[in-house]
């Protein structure tokens, strides 16, 4: 390609000189870019080589290793509650037992005090 | 077997496709967005886009789909910028330029060193002056305007190819690309290129 050797205004820009300086853009990259670029298409290829399976096993590992983790933590709180619920069921039957013994007392002192009355 | 040597041969291809490519795509990220990290971003999301859906295509479809990928990803960026500027606005400018600094100060992107056609330290000036000029007067045309701009004149599109690229009618990209080069010389005008 010849040097763009004409100085035209912008005013009278042409098309290929507007090409010829907008590829002496992608020729001037500095080499950190380049360098950059190369690495970044390495990364997108070897993405592309990498099969679905292994993409996706890290992300569903992490979500089965959360999901574990928050059972575990959650068991004890659970059985705890549900221990809790027993010895109160178990408590409030004592009691309730209690009370109809008591009223069977009360029922038959009051029969037998009736009796001696009558 | 046969799997693997076509995996080969596609990833081979592929490869020296992205090589011949990168460098122009990463000038028109960079010449639109303006920041180096965002545009090396945008070639690389476009990169990874293409390897791994758009496989089935053929080599010569490559191109325009590589285009038509980073002109989205160039314009999400354009978003995730109005989304942060409209959340975080209100927040003083040095605490939100805070992460950008090192990358700021990294954004000479192109050398400004002599290229074999200017050989005094003055040319090399005015080269990186119009260089300047040339991507911050791109970055100032209208989404559709520096699409078809960059197809047709950048990357030598005839106007059908640029019109399937940009999903549009062969009419809108004439009409597109006459107003942006029209743009171009009313922004350029006081420069020599």
């Amino acid at each position: 390609m010849k040097p763009n050797k004409q100085r035209l205004t912008g005013e009278h820009l042409t098309e290929e000189q507007l090409a010829t300086a907008l590829h002496s853009l992608e020729n001037n990259l500095d080499s950190a870019t380049v360098r950059e670029l190369a690495e970044r298409r390495q990364i997108a290829l070897d993405a592309a080589s990498t099969p679905l399976w292994q993409r996706w096993i890290l992300p569903s590992g992490a979500a089965f290793a959360s999901v574990l983790l928050l059972a575990i933590f959650l068991s004890p709180l659970m059985s705890s509650i549900s221990g809790f619920n027993e010895d109160v069921t178990s408590t409030q039957l004592s009691e309730n037992i209690e009370l109809y013994e008591d009223l069977e007392f009360y029922s038959w002192l009051a029969n037998a005090e009736l009796n001696e009355h009558g | 077997m046969g799997t693997a040597g076509s995996e080969v041969t596609y990833l081979i291809a592929m490869e020296k496709f992205l090589a011949s490519i990168e460098k122009r795509g990463y000038a028109v990220a960079y010449a639109t967005l303006r920041h180096r990290e965002d545009a090396l971003d945008a070639v690389q999301d476009t990169m990874l886009q293409l390897v791994r859906h758009y496989r089935d295509k053929t080599e010569e479809e490559w191109k325009a789909l590589f285009y038509r990928i980073l002109h989205n990803k160039i314009n999400d960026t354009f978003r995730k910028r109005k989304l942060n500027g409209a959340l975080f606005g209100w927040l003083p400018q040095r605490r939100r330029n805070a992460d950008d600094d090192s990358s700021e100060s990294n954004d000479e992107s192109f050398d400004n060193v002599p290229s074999p056609h200017s050989n005094t330290p003055e040319a090399s000036v005015e080269q990186g002056r119009q260089a300047e000029a040339l991507q911050n007067a791109v970055a100032q045309l209208p989404r559709r305007q520096r699409e078809a701009f960059v197809l047709r004149c950048w990357e030598g599109f005839s106007t059908i190819e640029t019109a399937n690229s940009m999903g549009c009618s062969e009419g809108s990209v004439k009409t597109h690309y006459s107003r942006a080069m029209e743009r171009l010389r009313t922004l350029l005008k006081e420069y020599q290129l």
